[in-house]
């Protein structure tokens, strides 16, 4: 099921939590054996009864012990019970954190192909399930098994051959059991869980596109895939339990069936005069019920099932391979910022996006990519943060391979300002502080104010403490836009990348955000793409980029001379700059 | 627990109640008969010598009830599973077709993973309750009043010591319950604020990676990881000690009834044998009545998911009109619109006319209401002040088919489905031929590069299909419009973020679609729209000014400046 380093991570989690799993075991199994005691009281009475000796002290005696037993059985239970959830808690918030330190030395390649709520999911849902199986079903499994072992341990002491009859449920009840898993139960449950996840998948597909839904007002019937999975389903559980009705009803039957048994063969005996009264009393009362704990057993499989798939997508996550780390004894710390590419190649999953691309952005110089989208650029910008790692070829920054930089020391080279502009939930001053945590308070005023943003920041009701985010206020796609400049501001890096930095800017934005931006190119190495190629022209170099390959480069005149797909993006360019949607009037 | 059962059937009346229960009562019956026989079986222990024939009859006996409990526990199981699957089936399908029913302002209030929770989660957890617990549970129900009744006939004085742990024991297992209740909304709170801090550290793991705080830097996620777990202890600590005093409080009084049989035995005023199948009976009584409070508690989980399934059901969809009335032409028209949701006014007094096949642009902006505008004009909401009409008719006595079928609405992110080319575009109009697909594929632009796709116009796209760029998409998207052919089209700042090549693309397929049709546009490039018939100037939820571009380009409010700033813009260069 797992080779042994895929399962040695959660165990060694499980380390610290040893003794509170092992005491939970102890308190179950102690539990478990004052679970007897009244019963064992009761023969004894019932003894006592036939006989007719019973006097009042006796009985006292007697009952005190056992309510002495149902007490301690109780206090045991409780015990084990909370140290097995506080072990699982424990161990949940150890796997959490253990989960979310790995995805943050992850490289950027794997978020991309893993969704967002996917990761959520493991990290919350699947964790848990982790849960239900320590803290629940350790301790009952325990007691369910060690009851009725106890229990039948003490009456083979009264009888062995009725201890025996006590357990004919058990064959029965397994020979069902093995029936059913021979006609194809474990492909029904495959086939259950594809039908319940399409249905899943479709609905939550309705919910997201529930403004194309209603403006094309298709109904739940004629968006046919919603009620195809949803009557799929109900057709497929139908059919299942159909199948399934049967064994079930005969296996709990079965299991609980140890009166058709025991009643008969121990009145047998009786009648031989191989069995007293209180035999036949005690055999009716704890022999019949012995093998109904068995019930759990099933519901305990499913649990470690469920379990065994939450930690196989863990691993997906804890399996996959990191950035590997700067050695210390060749680590360094470029001078310049010149960043070179050298036969650099590139692939996503097995889609070519990057081909012998070989490059000099020069130190201090603005150097822009263009190209048509899909061309790699933004693969560019994002290799020089390697996010991703290159796959054939060098990257190097001041003549030194980004893989001998330490991870720490590149980044703090960098100030990125990405298409899509995030922000953390968070206020505006903490937002702007990320790109530098030393900053004063002065410092980031001033960046705010270069960026443009000092303004409108000013006119909030808090200023700079507002919350911004979930709970917080909205700001708009180029507020947005202002702040991520201020915060590549305060970082002051010598090595600035700007993916598509105005793209969402309304037009009352994009001037001030292009103020903004002027001021931060001073003396840096700068990388930026643009759509609008109007804003590239002066830039000292341009590179074109098509399918992954360099197809040009030089400033704009010496493009619009000599490369073609330049003139062909330059008049695209042109001809959307100048239409007009036309009225009628 | 009469709150708990009724919020979930609330959800479906049509239970498959009346059948099953019937079912469940024999079995139980046919379960219990079994002990009815061994209190004849004990007497004759105790009183008579036992032949051989009499034990043979008594287990016949036992294996024809064993028979007739398997016989009607089928029957039941069958019927519970067909009928509760059958009326899961119509909840889902009610919900669904509800939600779409309901004013946009819903899914704005609400967020979307509560929506998908309601319809997937919950929904689940009510298939649970009907095809497991409940049916289970009242199994136990009938079960425990069997048993007890068998112990009052029996011996009522000692039946009363049995009978007298209800009382007892049922407010321990409520009080646990409420603590229960207590505490999990507080974990809940806690996992809701870990999750969200989690969401934010997936989703921002770009910025967080190239600002270095990853992991245990990024303290809030720990620290909500940290109080997850503590509140989570905390629901077990307080509640799991009153649930097992719950539990012992059931066992003491097993323990008090054997004191007291012991004493009438003493004093004679009880018979062994009578006692002997007492004890054995009660004990069925008393397992019967745990299982109650176990599926209580399971219940209890499963009543917020009824109640939540009844909250979305319990919203008032848009009020569809008595009397529908067909509007003559397709001019739009805004009367002292006032619109706002929670304390928010977005739209303050907006009222203007777009004649029929007239060409009205949108501008101001963000935040200034342009896109609330045309959510009002397809209904996505409905308007607190003011009406909102289409030649001439107030939209809230058109039909909603009526309505949307006038009306093509281009998103700025285009959403598809996870589905063929040929399914996407067939949304505009289901009714079209593949012909006409490719026809309008054609006209927007996009024949050329569905084409290229693996597997033409049966490649399957979206979530789980093959990427598109979002000029691409795009395209379908107005692929989809072609094929609707509505005489009014929205469009809301379909080129934002695309590239020169794509946006010529989009801009030619938009140009032939606009032809002959009522058009409200929204734009942030006010060179796109400079030849509209009118432009409409928006702020802060208010009209600003109106007039053609020649108007207000030499007037001197908010599009002049605009204007201006966008000219500077656009001259802009790095350097």
């Amino acid at each position: 099921m797992f080779n042994k380093k895929e399962l040695s991570w959660i165990l060694n989690l499980a380390v610290p939590q040893r003794r509170k799993l092992l005491f939970s075991c102890i308190y179950a199994v102690m539990s478990a054996l004052f679970t007897l005691v009244p019963f064992v009281i009761i023969y004894h009475l019932s003894i006592h009864w036939l006989n007719g000796i019973l006097d009042s002290s006796t009985v006292w005696k007697l009952v005190i012990y056992a309510l002495i037993a149902v007490i301690l059985r109780f206090v045991f239970l409780g015990l084990s019970s909370l140290l097995s959830h506080i072990a699982a808690y424990n161990l949940l918030y150890d796997i959490r954190t253990h989960l979310t330190n790995k995805l943050g030395r992850l490289p950027m390649g794997f978020f991309n192909q893993q969704q967002a709520g996917k990761l959520k999911k493991i990290v919350i849902d699947d964790v848990e399930k982790v849960e239900q199986l320590i803290a629940h079903h350790l301790p009952d499994f325990i007691v369910s098994i060690i009851t009725p072992i106890c229990v039948f341990v003490y009456l083979l002491t009264v009888d062995w051959r009725m201890a025996l009859i006590t357990l004919l449920p058990i064959p029965c009840a397994v020979f069902i059991q093995v029936k059913r898993a021979n006609s194809g139960a474990g492909e029904d449950m495959e086939k259950y869980h594809q039908h319940l996840e399409r249905m899943n998948g479709t609905m939550i597909e309705y919910i997201l596109t529930m403004p194309i839904i209603k403006a094309f007002n298709l109904t739940v019937q004629s968006f046919s895939s919603y009620q195809n999975s949803v009557e799929d389903y109900t057709q497929l559980w139908k059919r299942l339990s159909r199948k399934k009705v049967p064994t079930y009803v005969l296996y709990t039957a079965f299991i609980e069936s140890g009166l058709i048994f025991i009643l008969p063969i121990s009145l047998l005996f009786f009648q031989r005069g191989s069995l007293t009264i209180p035999e036949v009393l005690l055999f009716l009362m704890l022999g019949v019920g012995l093998t109904a704990p068995m019930k759990q057993l099933s519901t305990f499989s499913h649990t470690v099932q469920n379990t065994v798939l939450g930690i196989k997508k863990m691993n997906k996550i804890l399996m996959a391979k990191e950035l590997s780390e700067a050695r210390a004894d060749v680590s360094v710390i470029p001078q310049q910022y010149p960043i070179v590419f050298d036969k650099v190649s590139f692939s996503y999953g097995d889609r070519m996006i990057l081909q012998d691309v070989t490059m000099t952005m020069k130190a201090g110089t603005v150097t822009a990519l263009v190209g048509p989208s899909g061309a790699g650029k933004s693969t560019i910008a994002q290799l020089i943060a390697r996010f991703w790692e290159v796959e054939k070829g060098g990257l190097f920054i001041g003549s030194i391979s980004i893989r001998d930089i330490p991870q720490e020391t590149l980044m703090n080279l960098i100030s990125y300002v990405f298409q899509d502009v995030s922000m953390m939930n968070d206020t505006l001053l903490a937002n702007i502080c990320m790109g530098n945590q030393a900053a004063s308070l002065e410092e980031i005023i001033q960046a705010a104010k270069i960026a443009q943003a000092h303004d409108f920041i000013s006119a909030l009701p808090n200023g700079y403490d507002t919350k911004i985010g979930h709970g917080g206020i909205h700001l708009s796609g180029g507020e947005r836009q202002r702040i991520a400049i201020a915060r590549a501001i305060v970082r002051n890096a010598p090595v600035l990348i700007l993916d598509e930095a105005t793209a969402y800017a309304d037009s009352e934005n994009e001037s001030h955000i292009q103020a903004g931006i002027s001021h931060l190119l001073q003396d840096k190495t700068v990388v930026i793409i643009a759509h609008r190629l109007s804003t590239i022209t002066d830039v000292d170099n341009i590179i074109v980029l098509d399918a992954g390959r360099v197809v040009a480069q030089g400033t704009h005149d010496v493009l619009l001379q000599h490369c073609s797909l330049y003139q062909q993006m330059w008049h695209a360019y042109m001809e959307v700059d100048q239409w007009t949607l036309a009225g009628k009037a | 627990m009469q709150r708990t059962i009724q919020a979930i059937l609330h959800v479906d009346r049509s239970l498959w109640i009346n059948k099953a229960l019937l079912y469940i009562c024999v079995e139980m019956i046919s379960s219990v008969a079994p002990y009815v026989l061994l209190y004849w079986v004990i007497y004759s222990l105790f009183h008579a010598s036992i032949g051989l024939e009499w034990i043979v009859f008594w287990t016949i006996g036992l294996i024809a009830f064993f028979i007739l409990q398997l016989v009607f526990s089928m029957l039941a199981q069958r019927r519970v599973q067909n009928e509760g699957s059958q009326s899961i089936q119509r909840l889902r399908l009610r919900l669904g077709e509800h939600l779409r029913k309901l004013p946009m302002g819903f899914f704005k209030k609400k967020n979307q993973g509560d929506i998908s929770q309601a319809l997937l989660t919950n929904v689940d957890e009510v298939e649970l309750v009907m095809t497991h617990i409940l049916p289970q549970m009242i199994g136990s129900i009938v079960l425990c009043l069997l048993n007890g009744l068998l112990l009052v006939w029996i011996d009522w004085r000692l039946a009363l010591v049995v009978l007298i742990s209800v009382p007892l024991a049922v407010p321990l297992l409520l009080w646990s319950q409420k603590v229960m209740r207590k505490r999990s909304k507080i974990r809940h709170e806690s996992f809701a604020t870990a999750s969200g801090h989690l969401q934010e550290y997936i989703e921002n793991i770009q910025l967080l990676k190239a600002y270095q705080v990853t992991g245990a830097k990024f303290k809030r996620l720990d620290q909500a990881l940290a109080r997850f777990r503590d509140d989570s202890i905390r629901v077990e600590a307080f509640a799991s000690p009153i649930l097992y005093l719950y539990a012992a409080t059931i066992e003491i009084c097993f323990i008090v009834l054997l004191l007291a049989g012991n004493y009438l035995l003493i004093e004679s005023r009880l018979e062994v044998s009578i006692f002997v199948i007492f004890l054995i009976i009660s004990l069925q009584f008393f397992k019967a009545f745990r299982s109650v409070g176990t599926y209580m508690g399971q219940l209890r989980f499963m009543v917020h998911a009824g109640e939540r399934i009844k909250d979305v059901l319990e919203e008032m969809p848009l009020a569809e009109p008595e009397q529908q009335i067909i509007p003559l032409n397709n001019s739009i028209t805004f009367d002292h619109v006032h619109f706002g949701y929670g304390n928010k006014s977005i739209l303050k007094d907006v009222s203007f006319y777009v004649p029929d096949r007239g060409l009205v642009a949108l501008v101001g902006p963000s935040g200034s209401g342009k896109s609330t505008i045309l959510s009002l004009i397809v209904r996505f909401w409905d308007v607190n002040q003011g009406s909102v009409q289409i030649g001439n008719t107030d939209i809230t006595d058109i039909s909603s088919n009526e309505l949307l079928s006038r009306i093509s609405y281009v998103f700025q992110d285009v959403q598809l489905f996870n589905d063929t080319v040929t399914e996407n575009i067939l949304m505009g109009n289901r009714d079209a031929s593949f012909e006409q697909v490719v026809e309008a594929a054609q006209l927007a632009q996009c024949h050329s590069f569905i084409e290229k796709l693996p597997h033409g116009y049966d490649t399957v796209v979206g979530t789980g299909g093959i990427h598109l760029s979002g000029g691409e998409k795009q395209r379908l998207s107005i692929a989809r419009a072609f094929l609707k052919e509505a005489p009014i089209l929205l469009l809301d700042e379909v080129t934002a973020s695309l590239d020169s090549e794509n946006e010529k693309l989009v801009q030619r397929a938009i140009s032939k679609l606009a032809q002959k049709k009522t058009v409200v546009v929204i734009a942030h490039r006010l060179k796109t729209i400079q030849s509209a018939d009118h432009i409409i100037v928006l702020s802060d939820g208010g009209i600003e000014e109106q007039g053609t571009h020649q108007m207000l380009v030499n007037g001197q409010g908010l599009y002049q400046h605009l204007w201006q700033e966008q000219q500077a813009a656009g001259g802009w260069k790095v350097k």
